[in-house]
């Protein structure tokens, strides 16, 4: 049995893991409303761009042609752009992910491609390199404040590497941020984008007022019909890159998210864990007490009688 | 009455109603009033004016982007939005002499010139506002 000394070290030690933990939880918290705010101011850029190539897709119909919409003459190469966290103790948030990509990336290996990891965070370039794939570091230890100028360094490359037809096309891996208790991992194209990837949501804001305020007065929306300015070719090259761009920073904000949302959850079963272990510790301590103050009182009345 | 917003990546930055608005567009200025035709225009750095209803006016300074006008209202998405007046005069004039002196500098269509050119026109809408 443990002598009391021992059990008392590994409440104390336990108790200091508590600590750490509950503290982490609290972190994680607080970065975790701080990346859904930043997700959120996001949002309503990224719904106006969706809802306006949309329609501009929808109003070129078929006629539209596009480097970033069509495939490439390249069928061997696939880029995969992978996100994960840059710190563990986050559950199994960038190991579900890495085990789908791997798997995916496997398949896409069987089939005869040649497949190239593009890494950001510390996490996944670690799984991957280990294993003996082809991974670039891109970005690692990334900051939130960073993400902008990372998603334009991003898109500007594939851009320029899409046109060199150095791909058949791109997949972007990371966690998409459904709530603080799920994150499944995605495995998604990138490019060629597909114009009806765009969204097909119902229109909202001014626009989707004005098509409401129509419909009740039985006037038909004059179409989708717009006027461009300069002309639709011209406003398409420039929306599709900013797509491009808004896609990506949607996807390192989730990351973020994701990321403090299950450390927190993991953060809180530790803590609870160690709760535990400390109760059945105090238990055993006490009973060893118990024991060994009943030892000493039979010592000392046997001893008494024995005079 | 129109419906405003603007929009950067980061938020919206302004959202109301106005009764007149002036949107810098690639081809130049647009005024756009109620019953506007259905126009998807880009816009370059340049100045916004909004004619708030009861005569006030609200000027802003926005980036590069493009706006949405539809008969009720208009989507302006953006680079970067601040009201006139955030940065002085002074200032200002001091951003437009550095930003040409390095447009003299750089060579055409690099990254240093697009820099130069942007930071220039920022300049220019600042001084115009």
């Amino acid at each position: 049995m443990a002598s009391l000394r021992d059990i008392r070290r590994r409440i104390a030690s336990v108790k200091n893991t508590r600590q750490i933990t509950r503290a982490m939880k609290l972190v994680a918290g607080a970065k975790l409303r701080r990346a859904t705010d930043a997700a959120l101011a996001a949002k309503p850029y990224q719904d106006t761009l969706a809802r306006v190539l949309a329609r501009v897709a929808a109003a070129a119909g078929d006629s539209v042609e596009h480097p970033l919409l069509t495939a490439p003459d390249n069928d061997t190469d696939v880029l995969v752009v992978l996100m994960t966290s840059d710190r563990g103790l986050c559950g199994g948030f960038n190991n579900q992910l890495a085990k789908r990509t791997q798997e995916e990336i496997d398949r896409l290996i069987a089939e005869g491609r040649k497949v190239r990891i593009l890494g950001y965070g510390k996490k996944g370039i670690g799984y991957f390199t280990k294993r003996g794939y082809d991974v670039e570091t891109v970005a690692i230890d990334i900051h939130p404040s960073t993400y902008e100028d990372l998603s334009r360094q991003l898109a500007d490359r594939l851009v320029a590497a899409l046109q060199a037809d150095e791909f058949s096309r791109v997949m972007l891996a990371y966690n998409e941020y459904r709530n603080a208790m799920s994150q499944p991992p995605m495995f998604q194209q990138l490019l060629p984008m597909s114009s009806g990837a765009a969204g097909d949501d119902e229109p909202t804001g001014p626009a989707g007022e004005a098509e409401a305020m129509l419909e009740k007065l039985g006037t038909p929306m004059p179409s989708t019909e717009y006027l461009y300015e300069p002309n639709g070719q011209y406003i398409l090259d420039r929306l599709l890159p900013m797509a491009l761009q808004g896609r990506i920073l949607q996807a390192f904000l989730e990351t973020q998210a994701g990321e403090q949302a299950a450390r927190m959850t993991a953060m809180d079963n530790a803590t609870r864990n160690a709760g535990e272990i400390i109760d059945s510790l105090t238990l055993a301590y006490n009973r060893a007490r118990q024991a060994a103050i009943t030892t000493e009182l039979t010592e000392i009345v046997s001893g008494a009688e024995a005079l | 009455m129109l419906h405003v917003e603007i929009v950067t990546p980061g938020a919206v930055a302004w959202k109301g109603e106005a009764t007149e608005v002036q949107v810098p567009g690639l081809l130049g200025e647009m005024g756009v009033l109620d019953g506007h035709a259905q126009v998807l225009a880009l816009t370059r750095t340049g100045v916004v004016r909004l004619q708030l209803e009861g005569g006030a006016t609200e000027t802003l300074i926005v980036g590069p982007g493009f706006a949405e006008l539809t008969p009720l209202g208009v989507t302006m998405l953006v680079d970067m939005v601040e009201p006139a007046g955030t940065v002085d005069h002074a200032t200002a004039q001091r951003d437009l002499e550095a930003a040409e002196a390095a447009l003299a500098q750089a060579q055409d269509g690099t990254d240093a010139w697009r820099e130069a050119e942007y930071r220039a026109e920022l300049a220019r809408a600042r001084l115009s506002a």
